[in-house]
This record gives C-alpha cells, sequence and structure tokens, in this order.
C-alpha cells in the first residue's frame, strides 16, 4: 500500500510538472490584428489628411444620393408619391403624417449624425493635432479645421431645418446618449459660427479635389444660413442684411455664372464638376459610385423610374409656360407628370454616375434677391431685380421691373423644383397653408392632407428609437 | 458495451460456484432478428448454475427435466423456458425498448446509466437515426428530442436548421447550442456524416451542461460517433436515391385575369390602360407566350447517397472505418449541394495502463447557388415575377426584366429563371476534424487522460452576379476564409465504490482552445465580359480587396463529482471557471451547479409490481455566453473610403466605428432550476419522463442601438434579462410485443414561455430597424413583458365597403408572436417479421407567420406594383364592396400590419418508410452478405396546416430570433421519396 502511494506521488510530481510546463496564467491577449484603434490615431500628417476625408465620406456618396434618406421633401409641393405601393415613406410626408418609426427618414437623421460625430471626433484632437504640425503642415492643419468646421455647419443646418430643436453636441468626448434638446439660438450660432471660422480659413479654391470645401461654399452657405435665419422661426430680421451680403460676396468673386443653357446645369456626367465641370455649381457632391439600383435615387432618374418623386399638379398648372417648363418636366403616356430625365440625370440603372448639385449659383442669386428686397423693402431695388432677371430669362421668361419678396421665393420654386430647396423656403417663409390651399383636388383626394405637420410645427419627428432611449427628445 | 463487459465478467465468477449435480446436458443457439448473440447467459433458474453462449451464440448446459432456462443478455427481454426434455433449445431473443437507452453520454469522457442521471438530457440513439433518410445530422434531432426546437428555415439544398434548446436566451447574441463530437468542442453540428453517429445527447438543463461553463447556455449537443467492437468484421454498405418536389405551390391569376388587374390598377392610378396592354391584339399575344414560372423554377429534385462502414476488432484494438458520397439537387434549378465524407475512429490498449484513442473526420462539402437568401430570391421570383413575360424574347435573349413598362410603377423582380441559370454561386469546405487522447491508468481507479484536437476548415467562396441590363453591373467576387481550432485538455479522473454503496466519481479537467480566423476578399464590379465568370476578377472595372483576422482564446479549469449511495440517492457538482480574450478587463467567470436524484424504485420500502421505475431529481445551475465579436468591446475607426474624391488620389476616409467602446463588458449568465420526473411501468415497458424548468438569463450581452445622434450606431452592453420557463414530457412504450410484431412509439410534447423582463435601463421596447432580404423591413420589435420574436404594426379590421380603403385601428400595436405554445413528435416503429415500418409525425402550435411574400404577390408594395396572386379575386371593387381585400387602388394600406399574420401551425407527416429485411437467402450467402434491407420512404408527404404560403416553417430572418416567423419567400421544405437498400457482411 506505502509503495503505491510512494509510486503514485512520483507520478503524480511528473504529471504536474509536464502540465505546469504547457498551461500558463498570463491574462489572455485581446485580439487587435488588423484593427485600427482610435487612441493612436490622429498622430501623423496623414492622419489629418484621411480624418479629414473621413468628415466627407458619408456625406458625399451615400446621403444625398440616396432616395432612402430624405423623405422630408415630399412634404412640399413640388413633390408628391405614387400611391399604394412602397412608397409609404414618402406618403406619411406629402400627406403630412409622418411617423417616427419611419425607417427612410430615419436613416437621414443616422447618417447626418454619423458626419456631427466623425467632425467632433476631429476637432477634439485638435491640440494633439497642433503638436505635432510644422511649417508647411501647419497649413494642411488649418485647411483641415476650415474644412471640418464647414461641414459640420452644413449639417448642423441641414439637421435644424429638417427636424427643428436637436441636441447640440461639439465634442464626442463624455457623450452620454442623454443630452437635452438646444435652442434654436444656440444651434444657429454654432452653425454661424462654423460658417465663419470656415469662411476665414479656406482659401478661394478647393485642394486635393474640386469637391472639398473653399472659401466660397462657406460663404454661399452662411448667405443661405442668415436667409434662413432671418425668417422662422428665429424671425431675426436684420440678418437679412446679412444674407445680402453674403451672397453679393460671392457674386462678387467673378467665379460664378449661370450657364447659358439649362441643359448645362446637371444631369450628365459631362457637367460633373470633375468633367468639363459648369460655372454654375457652388456647392455639389460627387456621387459617381455603383449604388443598389433600388436606393439610388432622390436626385436621380431612377427616382423617376421607380414614381418615387411624381410633380403635384397644382405645381405643374402654376409652373410659368417657356423652355424652363419643357425642360424640367415630362409628361408621360398616361398623363402623369414627372421630372425629365434632362434635369434629374442620365439613367443609369444602379449607377449615379453624376453630381448632386446642392447649391446652384441660380438659387444664390435668387437668395441675394429676397434678402436683399426684405433688407431694403424696395421691391424694384436694381441689383435684386438684376439677379433675379438674371434667373428668369434663361428660364425664357421675361425681366421684370418689380417684384416682392413672395415673387422670388416663387421663382426659387420654379428654378429649383424638385431639388433641395423648396420645403425649406416654405417652412421659412410660413406658406405651408397657403400652399396647401392651392392644392388640386385630384392630389388632395389621392393623397388627403393630415395635420401632423403644420406650418407652426413643420418639423419631422426624431426618430422612435433615439427618444426611445433619450426621453429629453421628447418634444 | 460498458454492461455486457461487466456482465461477461461476472457471471463466470458465478459459475464457479454452482455444485448440483445435473443429469442432462441441453444445447442450442441464441439469435436475435440479425444473427446469433455471442456472450448471452443461460442459468437454470433459483440457481446459480450458467453458461455464456460462444462466438456463433451457441451454449450447452446440464439440466434436470422442470427446471427453468432463463436466457438473458443486455438490452433484450430476457425469456425463460422449461427443460422437458428437448435435445436442443433455441432462443430468438428480442430487443427490449425500455433498454435501449440506457448509457448517457454526458461530457468529457463521461457516460451514465440513465438511473444515476439527475439532470435533464434528451437522446436520440442511431435505431432512430436509420429510419428515415438523413442530410445532415440536425434534421435527426427535428421532433425527435423534447425540449429542442428545430426549424428548417431554408429548402436550399444542404441548408441547416436552426436549433433551439429550451427557448432563446440572447436578444441580440447568438443562440446556437455548442455541439461536441467525441470530445471536439465547437463543431459545426453538420460537419459530421448522420450514418456515423451512434447517438445524440442533448444537455438540456444547467446542472447537466454546467461543465461546458461559458459556452454552455444555448445547452450542449454531445455527438458520438460509432465505434468498432470486439468480434467479427462487419462490413456495412448503404444507398438511397430519392426525388423530391416542393411541397405547395401558390395558387396564381392566370394571364389574362393578371393582365385584367393590372389594367384596372393602372387605370385607377391613372385613368388609362398599361401601354403594353391597351389592345386585345397586345393582350391576346401576351397570352399566348405566357409561362408558368412555378413550373420552370421548381424541378423534381434527384439526391442520392451512398455510404460504406467496417468495423471490427480485437482484445485490444478497436476500428470503425467510413465513407460517405451525398449529391443533393435543390428544387431550383441549377442549385446543388455534395458532401463527401471520411472517417476513421480506431481505439488501442497500447499496455494494461495506456489506451489510446483517436477519432479523424476528413469532409468537403460543395454548395452550387445554395445560398438560402439567393433561393429566397428566386422563390419570390417563381410567383411574383409576372407570367405575362416570356423568359426569352423574339431573338432568344433572356428577358431580364418584365415587359410590363409604362405603368405607375415597375416590378423589380429580375427574371427568376435568368437569375438561376445565369448566376453562378459556389461555396467548398474543406474540413479536418481530428482529436487525439491517452489515457493512463495511473493507480487502480485513478486515470490521466491527455487530449488534443484541431478542427481545421478551409472555406472557399465564388460568385458571379450576371447584369440586370449592362455589363458595367456585372459583379463577381471570390473570397477565402481559414477557421482554425485548436484545444487540449488534461484530465484526471478518480472513480471508486467503497463498502459496495458508496460510488464516489471525481473529475479535474485543465482546457485551453483557442480559434483562429482568416479571411481575405477580392471583388469587382463592372466586366465588359460575362464569360470569365469569377475567374477573372482583376478585368472589372472596379476592384475591391479585402483581408481580416479575429482571434479568441478560452481557458478554463475544472471540477466534478458525482456520489451515488446505492443507486439510491445521487449528488451531483461541478464547478468551472473559465477566462476569455473577448473581454478586455473581466475575463474570468465561475460558473458552477449541483444536483440530486432519489431512486424512490430502489428504497425498501418501495413494492410496486406495476411501477418498476420511480425516480425525481432536481438540479440548478449557471451556465454563460460569451459569444461577441473578438474585437466588440474595442474603440476602433473605420475606413470608408471616398472613392471620387474629385480627382485627388488618396480616397482613405477614417471616421470613427460604428461601435462605441466598451470596456467593461463580461459574461452573460444563464442561472437555471430543473425538476424532473421518471416513471417506468411493467418493467420499464413504458417511460414517462416530465421535466419543468425555469431559466433566467441575466447580464445579456445586447448589441443596444445607442441614440444615433450620438454619431455611434451600436454598443455591446451587458444588460437586461430574459426569461425561458417550460416544460418537456417525453412517452415511450412499447405498445404490442409477440413473437412476431413490434409495435414501439414515443412521443414528446415540449413547451416553452419566453418573456423579456427588462431591457437597458428603463428602456421598455427597442425598435431595431431589422430588415430582410436586403431592404424589407420586418416588422419585429423587443418589448418588456413579450417574448423575443413578436411583430408590432397596424391592426388591420377589413375594408371599408364605402371606397376600397384599408380600416385600420387609430395605434399600433403587438399583432403577433413567432413563438410557439407548443412543438411535438410522435414516432412509431412496428415490426412485423422481416418487416420494419415507421412513421413519424412532427409539428409546431400556436405560432405567427408574418407572411410578407403574400403581401408582395398582391402587389401591395411597388417592388412587385401588378400583383400575382389568385387570391387578388377577392378585391374590393365598386361591384364587390363585401370582398376581404382592400381596391387595387385603396391609398392608406399598410404592410406592416395583422392583415398579413397568420397561424403558422402545422402538423407533418416528417417521414414514412417501409422496409423489408431479408437474411439466409441463398443470394445473400453466395455473396457473402449476412442481410439486406431495402426500403421506401416519403419525407414531408403531408402537411396540415392554415397557413396560405408554401411552407409555415420556413423564415428568411435565418439564425435571428427576432427576425423569427418572417416569410418574405424562401424555398420550401420538399416533398421526398426515397428508395434505398442496406446491405450487411
Amino acid at each position: 500500500m506505502k509503495r503505491q502511494l510512494t509510486s503514485l506521488a512520483r507520478k503524480m510530481v511528473y504529471l504536474s510538472l509536464f502540465v505546469a510546463g504547457v498551461i500558463s496564467c498570463d491574462d489572455l491577449a485581446i485580439d487587435t490584428q488588423g484593427e485600427l484603434a482610435a487612441e493612436q490615431f490622429y498622430s501623423s500628417v496623414a492622419d489629418i489628411q484621411s480624418g479629414t476625408l473621413g468628415v466627407y465620406s458619408v456625406l458625399s456618396d451615400k446621403l444625398f444620393a440616396n432616395s432612402e434618406n430624405y423623405c422630408h421633401f415630399w412634404a412640399a409641393d413640388d413633390r408628391t408619391a405614387a400611391t399604394g405601393s412602397n412608397k409609404t415613406f414618402y406618403l406619411e410626408y406629402d400627406q403630412m403624417q409622418p411617423l417616427d418609426t419611419n425607417p427612410w427618414q430615419t436613416n437621414g437623421w443616422n447618417q447626418l449624425w454619423e458626419i456631427i460625430g466623425a467632425a467632433n471626433t476631429f476637432l477634439d484632437n485638435e491640440e494633439k493635432m497642433r503638436a505635432l504640425v510644422q511649417g508647411s503642415d501647419e497649413e494642411i492643419l488649418d485647411r483641415s479645421l476650415g474644412e471640418v468646421h464647414y461641414l459640420r455647419g452644413l449639417i448642423y443646418f441641414e439637421l435644424v431645418r429638417t427636424w427643428g430643436t436637436i441636441p447640440l453636441l461639439t465634442s464626442q468626448a463624455d457623450v452620454t446618449g442623454q443630452e437635452p434638446l438646444a435652442s434654436f439660438e444656440e444651434i444657429y450660432a454654432l452653425i454661424i459660427e462654423d460658417l465663419i471660422f470656415a469662411k476665414n480659413n479656406l482659401g478661394p479654391t478647393s485642394v486635393n479635389g474640386i469637391y472639398r470645401a473653399n472659401k466660397w461654399m462657406a460663404q454661399a452657405l452662411l448667405a443661405n444660413v442668415y436667409l434662413t435665419t432671418a425668417g422662422f422661426p428665429l424671425k431675426n430680421e436684420a440678418n437679412y442684411a446679412l444674407a445680402a451680403a453674403e451672397a453679393k460676396g460671392v457674386m462678387d468673386s467673378g467665379i460664378f455664372a449661370l450657364e447659358p443653357s439649362l441643359n448645362g446645369i446637371m444631369g450628365v456626367q459631362a457637367n460633373n464638376l470633375s468633367e468639363d465641370g459648369n460655372t454654375e455649381a457652388i456647392i455639389a457632391f460627387p456621387a459617381n459610385i455603383g449604388l443598389d439600383g433600388w436606393n439610388a435615387g432622390n436626385y436621380q432618374a431612377e427616382s423617376i423610374l421607380f414614381g418615387d418623386k411624381w410633380v403635384e399638379i397644382a405645381f405643374y398648372n402654376n409652373f410659368p409656360e417657356g423652355t424652363r417648363k419643357d425642360f424640367t418636366f415630362d409628361i408621360s403616356d398616361t398623363g402623369q407628370i414627372f421630372y425629365s430625365i434632362e434635369k434629374f440625370g442620365e439613367q443609369d440603372f444602379g449607377n449615379v454616375n453624376k453630381d448632386i448639385n446642392y447649391l446652384r449659383y441660380a438659387e444664390l442669386l435668387l437668395i441675394y434677391a429676397e434678402a436683399q428686397i426684405r433688407a431694403t423693402g424696395n421691391n424694384s431695388e436694381a441689383s435684386a431685380l438684376s439677379a433675379l432677371n438674371d434667373v428668369r430669362e434663361r428660364a425664357g421668361l421675361t425681366a421684370v421691373a418689380s417684384a416682392t419678396w413672395e415673387d422670388v421665393v416663387w421663382e426659387k420654386a420654379w428654378e429649383n423644383a424638385g431639388e433641395w430647396s423648396r420645403w425649406y423656403d416654405i417652412i421659412r417663409t410660413e406658406t405651408l397653408d397657403e400652399v396647401n390651399a392651392i392644392r388640386d383636388p385630384y392630389d388632395n383626394n389621392l393623397t388627403p392632407l393630415g395635420n401632423g405637420i403644420t406650418e407652426a410645427f413643420p418639423w419631422s419627428p426624431i426618430p422612435a428609437n433615439d427618444v426611445s432611449a433619450n426621453p429629453n427628445l421628447q418634444k | 458495451m460498458k454492461n455486457k463487459l461487466f456482465k461477461n465478467l461476472i457471471f463466470p465468477v458465478f459459475l464457479c460456484l454452482g455444485s448440483v449435480i445435473y443429469a442432462q446436458t441441453v444445447q442450442g443457439v441464441v439469435t436475435d432478428v440479425s444473427g446469433p448473440i455471442p456472450g448471452a447467459n443461460i442459468v437454470i433458474k433459483g440457481t446459480t448454475t450458467g453458461t455464456v453462449t460462444d462466438f456463433d451464440g451457441n451454449y450447452e448446459i446440464a439440466v434436470n427435466t422442470g427446471d427453468v432456462i432463463v436466457v438473458s443478455y443486455i438490452g433484450y427481454l430476457t425469456q425463460e423456458i422449461e427443460y422437458t426434455g428437448q435435445e436442443t433449445i433455441d432462443v430468438q431473443l428480442q430487443e427490449d425498448a425500455a433498454l435501449l437507452e440506457e448509457v448517457v453520454v454526458v461530457g468529457y469522457g463521461k457516460s451514465v446509466k440513465k438511473e444515476d442521471l439527475t439532470g435533464a438530457v434528451s437522446v436520440v440513439g442511431s435505431k432512430e437515426l436509420e429510419k428515415s433518410p438523413l442530410i445532415n445530422v440536425d434534421q435527426a434531432l427535428q421532433g425527435r428530442a423534447s425540449g429542442v426546437q428545430l426549424t428548417q428555415n431554408s429548402g436550399a439544398p444542404g441548408a441547416g436548421l436552426k436549433i433551439r434548446v429550451r427557448g432563446s436566451n440572447s436578444i441580440t447574441g447568438s443562440n446556437s447550442p455548442l455541439v461536441v463530437v467525441d470530445g471536439l468542442i465547437d463543431v459545426d453540428i453538420n460537419s459530421v456524416n448522420p450514418s456515423d453517429i451512434q447517438s445524440i445527447s442533448v444537455l438540456k438543463d444547467a446542472s447537466s451542461s454546467a461543465i461546458y461553463g461559458n459556452r454552455a447556455a444555448n445547452g450542449v449537443i454531445i455527438i458520438t460517433t460509432k465505434k468498432g467492437a470486439d468480434g467479427k468484421s462487419i462490413i456495412e454498405f448503404g444507398s438511397y436515391i430519392s426525388f423530391s418536389d416542393p411541397s405547395d405551390s401558390i395558387d396564381l391569376l392566370s394571364a389574362s385575369e393578371f393582365i385584367d388587374f393590372a389594367n384596372t390598377k393602372n387605370i385607377g392610378a391613372t385613368g388609362n390602360p398599361i401601354p403594353v396592354f391597351d389592345s386585345q391584339q397586345k393582350i391576346n399575344d401576351f397570352i399566348a407566350k405566357s409561362v408558368d414560372y412555378q413550373e420552370e423554377v421548381y424541378r423534381t429534385a434527384i439526391a442520392q447517397n451512398y455510404q460504406i462502414s467496417f468495423r471490427g476488432g480485437s482484445e485490444k484494438m478497436n476500428y470503425y472505418v467510413s465513407g460517405n458520397y451525398l449529391d443533393q439537387e435543390g428544387l431550383a434549378i441549377n442549385t446543388n449541394f455534395k458532401r463527401y465524407s471520411l472517417r476513421s475512429n480506431i481505439n488501442a490498449d497500447l499496455t494494461d495502463k495506456l489506451n489510446l484513442s483517436t477519432s479523424l473526420n476528413l469532409i468537403r462539402q460543395e454548395g452550387l447557388n445554395n445560398d438560402p437568401g439567393f433561393g429566397a430570391g428566386l422563390a419570390l421570383g417563381a410567383v411574383g415575377f409576372d407570367k405575362t413575360t416570356p423568359i426569352f424574347d423574339a431573338n432568344g435573349n433572356y428577358n431580364r426584366q418584365t415587359l410590363v413598362i409604362g405603368g405607375v410603377q415597375e416590378s423589380v423582380l429580375t427574371n427568376p429563371i435568368f437569375t438561376a441559370r445565369e448566376s453562378i454561386g459556389t461555396s467548398s469546405v474543406n474540413r479536418v476534424q481530428a482529436n487525439v487522447a491517452l489515457n493512463y491508468n495511473l493507480v487502480e481507479n485513478l486515470d490521466f487522460n491527455v487530449s488534443g484536437g484541431i478542427d481545421y476548415a478551409n472555406i472557399a467562396v465564388a460568385y458571379f452576379n450576371p447584369a440586370n441590363n449592362d455589363a458595367a453591373q456585372i459583379t463577381a467576387g471570390q473570397n477565402a476564409n481559414n477557421s482554425n481550432k485548436t484545444q487540449y485538455a488534461f484530465r484526471l479522473n478518480y472513480d471508486n465504490t467503497f463498502n459496495e454503496k458508496h460510488n464516489l466519481n471525481a473529475t479535474a479537467i485543465f482546457e485551453e482552445r483557442k480559434n483562429l480566423s482568416t479571411g481575405f476578399n477580392a471583388d469587382g464590379r463592372g466586366f465588359y465580359t460575362a464569360s470569365t465568370g469569377f475567374d477573372n476578377i482583376g478585368l472589372a472595372d472596379t476592384q475591391t480587396i479585402g483581408s481580416g483576422v479575429s482571434e479568441r482564446t478560452l481557458r478554463s479549469a475544472i471540477g466534478r463529482a458525482t456520489y451515488n449511495y446505492d443507486s439510491r440517492y445521487l449528488v451531483t457538482g461541478s464547478v468551472r471557471y473559465d477566462e476569455s480574450s473577448v473581454f478586455l478587463k473581466d475575463q474570468g467567470g465561475v460558473f458552477s451547479s449541483f444536483a440530486l436524484g432519489w431512486n424512490i424504485n430502489n428504497e425498501e420500502f418501495f413494492t410496486s409490481e406495476t411501477i418498476s421505475t420511480l425516480r425525481l431529481r432536481g438540479g440548478w445551475g449557471q451556465t454563460g455566453n460569451e459569444l461577441i465579436g473578438t474585437s466588440d468591446a474595442l474603440n476602433l475607426l473605420r475606413n470608408n473610403p471616398w472613392i471620387p474624391n474629385g480627382g485627388a488620389t488618396g480616397s482613405t476616409a477614417i471616421l470613427p466605428g460604428t461601435r462605441l467602446a466598451n470596456p467593461d463588458l463580461t459574461w452573460e449568465t444563464t442561472v437555471q432550476t430543473n425538476i424532473g420526473l421518471d416513471v417506468g411501468i411493467l418493467n420499464d415497458r413504458f417511460n414517462l419522463t416530465l421535466e419543468y424548468y425555469s431559466k433566467k438569463t441575466e447580464d445579456l450581452l445586447l448589441t443596444r442601438q445607442v441614440p444615433r445622434f450620438t454619431g455611434r450606431v451600436d454598443q455591446v452592453v451587458n444588460a437586461g434579462e430574459v426569461e425561458n420557463k417550460g416544460f418537456d414530457i417525453n412517452l415511450t412504450g412499447r405498445i404490442v410485443q409477440n413473437e412476431n410484431f413490434l409495435w414501439d412509439f414515443s412521443a414528446n410534447l415540449s413547451s416553452n414561455k419566453n418573456k423579456v423582463l427588462s431591457l437597458i435601463g428603463d428602456e421598455t421596447e427597442v425598435f431595431p430597424g431589422l430588415t430582410v432580404g436586403g431592404s424589407i423591413p420586418a416588422p419585429s420589435i423587443v418589448r418588456v413583458g413579450e417574448p423575443i420574436g413578436v411583430f408590432y404594426g397596424f391592426i388591420y379590421e377589413g375594408v371599408n365597403s364605402a371606397d376600397g380603403n384599408a380600416i385600420y385601428a387609430a395605434d399600433q400595436d403587438i399583432i403577433g408572436d413567432a413563438n410557439p405554445d407548443f412543438t411535438f413528435g410522435i414516432n412509431n416503429n412496428m415490426s412485423y417479421k422481416g418487416f420494419d415500418l415507421n412513421f413519424f409525425f412532427q409539428g409546431v402550435s400556436g405560432n405567427d407567420v408574418f407572411n410578407r411574400a403574400r403581401s408582395l404577390i398582391i402587389g401591395r408594395d411597388g417592388r412587385i406594383p401588378f400583383g400575382t396572386s389568385a387570391e387578388l379575386r377577392n378585391t374590393w371593387t365598386a361591384s364587390n364592396t363585401s370582398a376581404p381585400l382592400p381596391s387595387l387602388n385603396a391609398t392608406n394600406t399598410q404592410s406592416q400590419s395583422s392583415e398579413f399574420i397568420e397561424d403558422g401551425s402545422f402538423i407533418r407527416l416528417k417521414n414514412i418508410s417501409l422496409g423489408y429485411t431479408l437474411r439466409d437467402v441463398n443470394a445473400l450467402d453466395a455473396m457473402g452478405a449476412e442481410s439486406l434491407r431495402l426500403y421506401v420512404s416519403a419525407q414531408n408527404l403531408i402537411t396540415i396546416t392554415n397557413y396560405s404560403g408554401l411552407d409555415p416553417e420556413v423564415s428568411n430572418g435565418g439564425e435571428n430570433d427576432r427576425l423569427a416567423g418572417v416569410d418574405i419567400g424562401a424555398l420550401p421544405t420538399s416533398k421526398t421519396f426515397t428508395l434505398g437498400l442496406n446491405l450487411k457482411f
């Protein structure tokens, strides 16, 4: 027995040594192979450059090209959606009764905030980057900061005009997800501050790519921001003069001009900034990538093909006859009013091969005209009328000798039909009831209006997912 | 096996004690239906005199007239024959159904007798597996194991099943059970050839599964493959061929009806008919060329399977070697699945004390267009693509898209025949699973075991998607993944019995496992030619490449002890410490369990004649879940390349990752209590097992949607609680038992109630924003107080007879629940002389299915603007205002509504088979064969359901439990007829 025990003891010792030789008790290694860790980034000039591009990347090819992001534009009179189909998410807005679970509108919200997150993360690292740049690299950092401030201003401007009051994040450090809603004053103050910073820090030409921010883009956008803040809801009327001044600054640069023919404004790849270019694009986004055919179209031919974006009848009927009307619309064999392929792009199913023009010189002229008329109170102010008449004459209309600000807003509705500005102009000028009142009975019958969105509260509901996680977002 | 050995050893001891003098001798042969039984026990009743049969089943024993000879053998019913002077007494023994499952494998080298089991374990044995031809192992469990729900999500060839043991614990994590094959932990259940399986144990409660610790919360499936045995070499050859058709088809409009409805809708929307249908001549032309796409997409699919195995052994060594080839055509044309496998299990006693066991499995799987998502597209195309568009145009080119153009909208579907024939999606998996263990007997009762294993898989996927209309849209790519799972373990095992009544078994284990996977992909878009397929991606206009690696390590120390007093009182306890590399700070977790059992029938006071088994048992334990991505806890950046970049070079665009870091992440823990009762009557001829359980999962590894204004998308957190409560009932019995006719019956019923107890903080619901099939939103929601997998949406209240619009309740609400109230299976095996008959029913009851496919094919969605379903005949029109479907031009219809929630209950005749076994026939003898079984069988012959879609069981949500029961069109289960044979030498 004893012998057996010593034999066992000996075996156990050998065994323990063997086992101990194989196993270890260190902490297990974390798997970080092949990953980009946040803590190590923003530590070289290359990081600064690719970090800046990161702020652009969501914006450009995904957000504005895609029809399943921005449904609120359908609330305006220049768009309507086909009925009884998958256009529900546009219909909700077309009928002024949006749900906070609208998944496409939620996509837009989500992506805009990704850009804010990217911009804030970049700006949070300003000191770290400042410490590493020297000499000519400082220029790169300053320009990058200008671009990132410009982008943050642009995105907040989209957010505040669409959803109304929103949280205002200026840093990603210590974001809790429980932030409260900021006031319109606070939000617009940041937008203006960002754009002024951009205007002062950016040069007159885009660097490292034709679509990158420059001084004129920031200034043109600033003009629109001032115009907007002068109307609903802030009604800071002193800003009309500021809007006119900023617009004038861009006009006087001499860089931009109306294309002689409407055919030159967009529609085909040859008019992309990166191709032959055109003189009219101030802010444009490139989108020449393959997108899922189904998703490719807020601004594209596909939106016409799919019946995403039709035209309300009253809007069409009131549209002044002439070359611009012919250019803007197509009528199908069955009498349906579509936007035209000429205006919204050659059809290349599944590929967006042309720029998304966000702010054209024609719109800037009209921003100037309205702001100048309102600031001066003079319906015959010469420079305002000259800007207005430039747009009218290219459209095949006669020049006018006097115009009210309302005339200018309608002119913008025609000129920018189906583009970005109409819904925001209706909100800003508090004309929703007026516009709805002249709606054609056919449209009213097809898509009867609810009262979820009103002139006094024209905002998209903040997505349910965010409100449920942060009750502070309840309005 | 153990028991046979035991008796073989014990009986000779008794023999020596016999001392009565006998007058005569009698001899004979002991057989069962398949031949002689060596080692059967022959005893004179009331004495210790006896013998055992020799290798050929012969025996000889001395007897006196009037003695009763008792013939017994483990696994068979004991027979008694009175000696009245016969010269020979031949005995054919019959299998005892009650004893078939006597030994239960419970993991880490341990098996227990059923009477010593304290946990909840379902067992499926090879006898049951042999009755129906199986493509994959998971099919063997469906309806056969109580407490285990298996769902055939897709009828794609080779597709696996969704397996859930006692419900779903995790909301966003994996709920798949851990699979262990011959000691190799964490393998793909369908990497085993079903014909190689000896038995499957499913460890359902925590007292059984806690030994597997951090991965055991979803249950553990232990598969044991066949081994050779000491004795004659056996060669078996099996083959079958089967013919499958879709189990159902959808009623569609005729071509002329389709045109009528399409025009009606278009006129309602625009005032005009669709231009292509605006004259009777055009309409007639379309009707003349119309196509039944269901006929074209589906076919009678043929599957063939060949299996050969060799097994045998000597005292010191045994072997099992098998080879298998399976070729399964899919129901949809140009889809296929093949499998080649080779297995070798060899065990050897190297010395008296040292034993070596090895197991090697080589398997290759090849799939062609068998991705369930691809199949779903074909299934939807078969019913949703309009039959007025012919497959080819006048020039013999494909009509890739619908010819019904110029109306309010156009269908987005692509011609399914074009897609099916011209797409190439291949996958091949080459897998090596090897396991080796050395067992050394240190001293009596104490063993040391060292084992190591590897599961290496090389997975290659290649695809070629033809363009819908131009070559610039062609996409093609290849990706290659390597998965290398390695593991080793040391085990010390002590087993002893003291004073005959105290049995103690104790085990200590150290184990380490590592999973390393690497991937590489290359993709191209825009090919000027389709002729190179995916074999020359360098031709693509746009090329992208990617690569990645992930690694996870797990280190564990485990202790387990069982104590058994006189087979009356049973105690089991285990504790396991695990460390996982996927957590940053809190890597370790402790999981413990215990269980008690009481064999009341072994008590002296228990004297029932009828009740042969009465056992009460209960257990409690903790198990864990660590199944998150290896970098989920980290703060990472991502590259979102800005390709255009205004003509400038350098497109790398770095921004914060979508996932918010969480350095505090740790285990998800499930605590489960189980109570079981086993009752056996009439010598265990009938057995009933009842189990009740209650599980609570805490600190869920939850991928929470963070408020999106934070710029992030989600974060993995430990939060929330989910409860699962339910019962499993299992009943087995031998209904008829006489010389020629046997009828074995088994039935099981399981019920599980799942409930989300809490989410993150005060959140009461999460809108997951989930989509299926690309971008179709699903109405699924997670809400406190409801189960995982409920539907939320509009409540449909019918049609407004005045204008044909739909009527909905003012508020949205919960409109359905994809979880069944019950799942059940009923299995019958009968044999009469050489015939055997099996019929097996399986079903679920009380679950809802969101039939989105139905809403698509009635034209509710712009994807298919003009409906194809025959149901449209019941559409509201000005002249039929009481019809149940809203008007084609209704302006307010909603897809996410209760209108499309249907009862998914079904009962299915899963298998019926009839076989005949030939033996002792000249032709067989001439071949040297022992027996030949011929059989015919049918699978899924009858399905009884109220569900209006193709198959109530399919779901496009796949493994995602939040998306259970969502049907946007998926390949249906097939109805299959099989002819087969098994030849045994």
